[in-house]
């Protein structure tokens, strides 16, 4: 996997994104959306491919096969656990994308833009934000064709777009 | 404000339902009796939208400039 920022620029910026989470800095339609958009490529450089984002993977995957196996001699039960948990990727990325559109837009584009994250307050971590920016970050590379597109395209377009970020706020590399 | 016309938007929540629509008031916003106007007109939008199969759980109902479509007034149940 071709990373775009150093470890100390990964770290810088997760630390950022609690932060901005944390703190809750910054208006009302920023604040959430700045704070997952951090929060993607930091996951994403930081810990895709690693032996959590494995286990993670793993356990998801028995869960899901678990689920098939209930149904018996049913013909679903012969479903790929991997396309099943493919598809659930690319739920939560739709509901990150609900969360990312601003109201306005719903429209022209529907209810889903009118979906937000939870609200949290200052001093709170919003675990839901984190959630699903979690999944999109290990899980982006596990649905395939055009939903993987979709999802791990993010993946690296948010880390070339964030890359630059920790090198300006505190210099170095 | 004298009596003008004024555009009316209904909005379930942010969501704007019957976006396509064009409603119309002429309302004195000075006036008191502009309270039962709008309440009126409120009710009437609310059930357009549920006719309209879209869930009405948070109505609020926007009174827009005719001309910018920018708001002016909210009026909520």
């Amino acid at each position: 996997m071709h990373h775009e920022m150093s470890p100390t620029g990964v770290a810088v910026l997760l630390l950022l994104a609690v932060v901005v989470d944390y703190v809750s800095i910054g208006p009302n339609w920023l604040r959430d959306r700045l704070a997952f958009l951090m929060a993607i490529p930091a996951v994403y450089e930081g810990f895709n491919g690693s032996q959590l984002d494995a286990w993670t993977l793993e356990r998801l995957t028995g869960v899901i096969q678990w689920a098939l196996d209930q149904s018996g001699n049913a013909y679903i039960a012969g479903a790929s656990a991997a396309a099943v948990v493919g598809i659930l990727v690319g739920a939560v990325w739709l509901y990150g994308l609900g969360c990312i559109l601003p109201a306005k837009a719903s429209k022209r584009l529907g209810r889903l833009a009118t979906v937000n994250f939870p609200p949290s307050g200052v001093w709170a971590i919003n675990w839901k934000l984190w959630a699903v920016a979690v999944t999109i970050g290990l899980l982006g590379d596990v649905p395939l064709g055009w939903i993987g597109d979709l999802t791990s395209g993010t993946n690296e377009l948010l880390a070339d777009v964030f890359a630059p970020l920790p090198g300006f706020l505190l210099g170095g590399n | 404000m004298a009596l003008a016309r004024y555009r009316l938007r209904i909005f379930d929540g942010a969501y704007e339902v019957l976006h396509n629509n064009r409603f119309v008031i002429d309302v004195d916003l000075d006036q008191p009796t502009m309270n039962a106007i709008l309440d009126r007109q409120l009710v009437a939008l609310v059930e357009l939208g549920r006719i309209a199969n879209e869930p009405m759980d948070r109505p609020v109902m926007k009174v827009c400039d005719l001309d910018t479509g920018r708001p002016v007034l909210d009026v909520v149940a």
